[in-house]
């Protein structure tokens, strides 16, 4: 069964198309990896398909678990189960981590779960990710290193559980060793159950998180797919031999 | 009296709601005062100061136990001397922090007065240190007028913060005179909404060489709420290497809400560092996608970011003096540094 799927997803930004038909169909369980260099479109396709406001969905039609979750509010997109880890989580100084931790999981788990449990979970997986206790009283991605903003959000993804997981660009802004430990924790999140799309510009997190599938994306739309040996092909060779590619704008 | 009620000619007036003429509410306070008094530590031409004739001055003596352990001073409006039948009510309160101690005081405005004129009179002494909160949580149809004078002497320290949650309308003035080496942190907060008003004023007087002063208010301003920013950094001769700096930073969340900023620099001496900043904006839609990208619903994320805003104050709410039924009715539920 599908766990996920993009049909025909079409996106403007500020009045200009940014992703084209795009379709993928990932089954549960799969990893898949959209690779692509800056300005490709990988961004666009991640922020709206979870909702943002800015990015506008002109087509197409996005199915979480065989729903249809294409018009839904972005927290509502959430509590069924669809997770963005961002490229660039942003900084809001005054809401500490842990309240942070607790609202989101209040709001969607619902008041199945004891406050005092959802503490001790968050503190249980702190602890296993070896992030200090200290963490969880600092304002959110205030003055967070890249590492850590990292770590926060593979935190979250690991306390969300969701079915569902899209990671745009985990790997950016990371040392060697924070990559692996981060890559190694989103690698033990995978299950029969929760799909993941990796989105990416290097094959380095496709060592530790191995893809079922990688395509390629290129002007907003997937120009290429295959299996993970794409992804060293690309880190021979580059973007330029991905063809083909129609360059729009280059029409004499 | 009639000199003494200002006008809307005086920038200073310009843009509050607070009613200035005749039967206007402050000139009502002033309609029995005959003449300054001379006991109360202040500047003369204070034009409501008269009012508190007759007042008795309250003064403030912590006790042993309390500066032994550097513990709060809480000032509780229904216990001390807000606790009066009087509709109207008028107080005074003085106290010096003396030489080289230390002094925490919390004061929390809560009553069912109509109005209240309050001054509070505070000496800090050389070396010494004051920490002072004030949590104005007055009935909405409350009208007020708080004045604080804080006089540092050399090499004192006072931070000063304040949150405006509750009242119809009201004026909170805090001038301060700062002496040689001396340091003044005010840090205020508003949330207003419906048809809340309030001015703040913040006049930073320097009278000495290398003293500091850092002033911070943020307003969070909802329905047809308003508010006025006085920033007034005034540096006489002879201060040089004098540090003073006024923000003021607003988060207007409706399209009727108004803030007016009046930042105001009158500088005598050369050698100074001085700057006035003011910043209006509404929610951040990052942040708010950002929770709610977690599944928090968009009124809970659109609270938090508003907590969040006036949190460089609120966390400095001293919690552990208010019971768990205010702390809730106060809305102080975000715990920046507790886990």
């Amino acid at each position: 069964m599908n766990i996920f799927e993009i049909k025909n997803f079409s996106v403007n930004v500020e009045g200009k198309e940014i992703i084209k038909d795009f379709s993928l169909s990932i089954k549960a369980g799969e990893v898949h990896a959209i690779m692509g260099k800056n300005g490709s479109g990988k961004t666009t396709l991640s922020m709206s398909l979870m909702g943002h406001p800015a990015y506008d969905v002109t087509s197409g039609q996005v199915m979480l678990s065989g729903e249809d979750i294409t018009d839904m509010d972005t927290e509502e997109k959430a509590r069924k189960g669809l997770f963005l880890g961002m490229q660039h989580p942003v900084a809001i100084p005054g809401v500490s981590v842990g309240n942070f931790l607790r609202t989101a999981l209040k709001n969607v788990w619902g008041d199945k779960v004891p406050v005092t449990e959802i503490r001790k979970r968050i503190k249980d997986e702190a602890q296993k990710m070896k992030i200090p206790s200290e963490f969880l009283s600092r304002s959110l991605n205030d003055g967070f290193s890249g590492g850590e903003k990292k770590k926060l959000e593979t935190l979250q993804l690991s306390l969300l559980a969701p079915k569902f997981a899209i990671m745009d660009e985990t790997d950016s802004g990371l040392d060697i060793d924070a990559l692996k430990s981060v890559a190694e924790k989103i690698h033990s999140l995978r299950s029969p159950e929760r799909g993941f799309l990796i989105i990416t510009h290097y094959q380095r997190i496709l060592n530790y998180v191995k893809p079922d599938y990688v395509h390629v994306m290129i002007n907003g739309k997937i120009v290429k797919s295959g299996g993970p040996e794409l992804a060293l092909v690309l880190e021979s060779e580059g973007y330029e031999g991905m063809a083909p590619v129609k360059n729009e704008g280059a029409k004499a | 009296m009639s000199e003494l009620i200002p006008s809307r000619k005086d920038e200073n007036y310009r843009y509050t709601q607070i009613p200035l003429s005749s039967e206007g509410w402050l000139s009502e306070k002033l309609a029995n005062c005959e003449a300054t008094k001379e006991s109360f530590h202040t500047w003369t031409s204070d034009f409501y100061i008269p009012a508190l004739k007759g007042v008795e001055v309250q003064k403030l003596i912590p006790s042993r136990e309390a500066q032994k352990n550097n513990e709060w001073i809480f000032l509780r409006s229904e216990s001390s001397e807000l606790k009066s039948s009087s509709k109207k009510y008028r107080g005074a309160l003085e106290f010096v922090v003396p030489k080289g101690k230390s002094y925490k005081v919390f004061e929390f405005l809560e009553s069912n007065a109509e109005s209240s004129l309050l001054m509070r009179s505070i000496r800090v002494e050389e070396g010494a240190e004051l920490e002072y909160f004030v949590y104005q949580n007055q009935a909405l149809n409350h009208e007020f007028v708080l004045r604080h004078f804080v006089d540092l002497a050399p090499s004192a320290k006072a931070n000063m913060r304040f949150f405006h949650k509750g009242s119809q309308r009201g004026q909170h003035r805090v001038t301060a005179r700062i002496a040689k080496d001396a340091e003044f942190l005010l840090e205020g907060a508003t949330h207003l909404e419906a048809s809340q008003h309030i001015d703040v004023w913040a006049e930073m007087q320097h009278e000495g060489a290398t003293s500091l002063s850092q002033t911070t208010v943020w307003n969070v301003l909802l329905d047809q709420s308003s508010a006025v920013f006085n920033g007034m950094i005034r540096i006489l001769k002879n201060c040089p290497q004098t540090k003073a700096y006024q923000s003021n930073k607003t988060l207007l969340l409706s399209e009727k809400a108004r803030v007016s900023t009046i930042p105001k620099l009158e500088i005598s001496t050369d050698d100074v560092k001085c700057s006035h900043g003011a910043s209006v904006s509404t929610l951040d839609p990052d942040q708010l996608f950002y929770l709610r990208s977690r599944g928090i619903s968009r009124e809970s994320a659109q609270d938090m970011l508003v907590e969040a805003f006036t949190m460089p104050v609120l966390q400095h709410v001293p919690k552990c003096l208010l019971s768990e039924h205010e702390q809730a009715s106060l809305g102080l539920k975000g715990d920046l540094h507790v886990f």
